[in-house]
């Protein structure tokens, strides 16, 4: 029977069984690979087509690992294997990539903060009407590059203010900026459990006036971020 | 009131931080996931088309919900007939 995979924890660590109910319906559980324990659920079909409440019963399972004391590497979702035996024989063959992001991230987890940015003028279409289909594609794109440059620079603004506001909690950084159709930006912060009450009402303090046209801080979350790419 | 978004931003954020955290980030095994929409890979497709449906959904549905309670509001209110 096919496996899924939610999250990898060290087996050391000896983390309680599970209890929920997985994307497939059935019981999440643990499966032993020498060093690691793979929290996985034995599912009916190996494609698993990505739904809002599965996306979110995946996120919770991980979210388990997570409160059971130990940080987790959540796995991406969709990750289904043959069998239990194929699972382990893939999670043994990378092992140590896997420990050492254990041990990177051990005691600590990830907070995201989402940024709407303002955009500017939207770009607006010829009102001439003059240029030549070409001319005014090209017209387009300039604007569109320039609206994507002032995104750029905005974030790099509302980045630096809030190193400055909670650099000091911050154990690794990974941003990621999405300039169209909505500029978005996400700023991923590693940060030790217990520092999470100082780290949010630091960033409460952030003055980020006029830079940002709207701020969520999601998390504490496991380190989806945070996780290296396979064969680095 | 016309111009306010039907569905709360931050709820749109969370929604995408959500969807982007889980299906394009985390620990990757087997070295490439292929996850479908609707029989179509959704390497293909692209994970802001997936949002984007989403989205719409999500539209539809607060649309949906307004117009019922808009009907409801604009309902006069009437009484049983009494007997002639």
């Amino acid at each position: 029977m096919p496996t899924y995979l939610y999250c990898i924890l060290p087996a050391a660590a000896e983390p309680r069984a599970p209890t929920q109910t997985g994307v497939g319906g059935s019981g999440v559980r643990v499966l032993q690979a020498h060093t690691l324990a793979a929290w996985v659920e034995t599912v009916g079909d190996r494609t698993i087509t990505p739904t809002l409440d599965r996306l979110r019963t995946h996120d919770a399972v991980v979210m388990a690992a997570l409160e059971s004391g130990e940080t987790p590497l959540p796995a991406r979702f969709g990750q289904v294997f043959e069998s239990d035996e194929s699972c382990r024989a893939a999670l043994v063959g990378q092992a140590s990539r896997m420990e050492s992001d254990l041990a990177r991230v051990r005691g600590l987890v990830e907070m995201r903060v989402i940024a709407r940015l303002p955009k500017g003028d939207e770009p607006q279409q010829d009102s001439a009407g003059s240029d030549a289909p070409g001319t005014s594609y090209m017209r387009q794109l300039q604007r569109e590059r320039s609206m994507e440059q002032i995104v750029q620079a905005t974030a790099a603004a509302v980045r630096a203010r809030l190193t400055e506001t909670v650099g000091a909690f911050v154990r690794g950084e990974a941003m990621t900026l999405d300039p169209f159709p909505a500029a978005t930006l996400t700023l991923s912060h590693l940060v030790a459990r217990d520092e999470i009450p100082a780290y949010r009402t630091a960033l409460n303090g952030a003055d980020l006036g006029g830079l940002v046209e709207r701020i969520v801080v999601s998390g504490p979350v496991a380190p989806y971020q945070f996780v290296s790419a396979p064969h680095d | 009131m016309a111009n306010e978004p039907h569905i709360d931003d931050t709820d749109r954020l969370m929604l995408s931080d959500l969807v982007n955290r889980v299906l394009d980030r985390g620990l990757v095994i087997s070295g490439s996931i292929i996850v479908s929409v609707a029989g179509v890979d959704l390497i293909r497709v692209g994970l802001n088309v997936f949002i984007a449906a989403i989205e719409t959904e999500l539209q539809k549905s607060a649309d949906r919900e307004r117009e019922r309670s808009l009907f409801h509001a604009n309902l006069p209110v009437l009484h049983p007939p009494r007997g002639r």
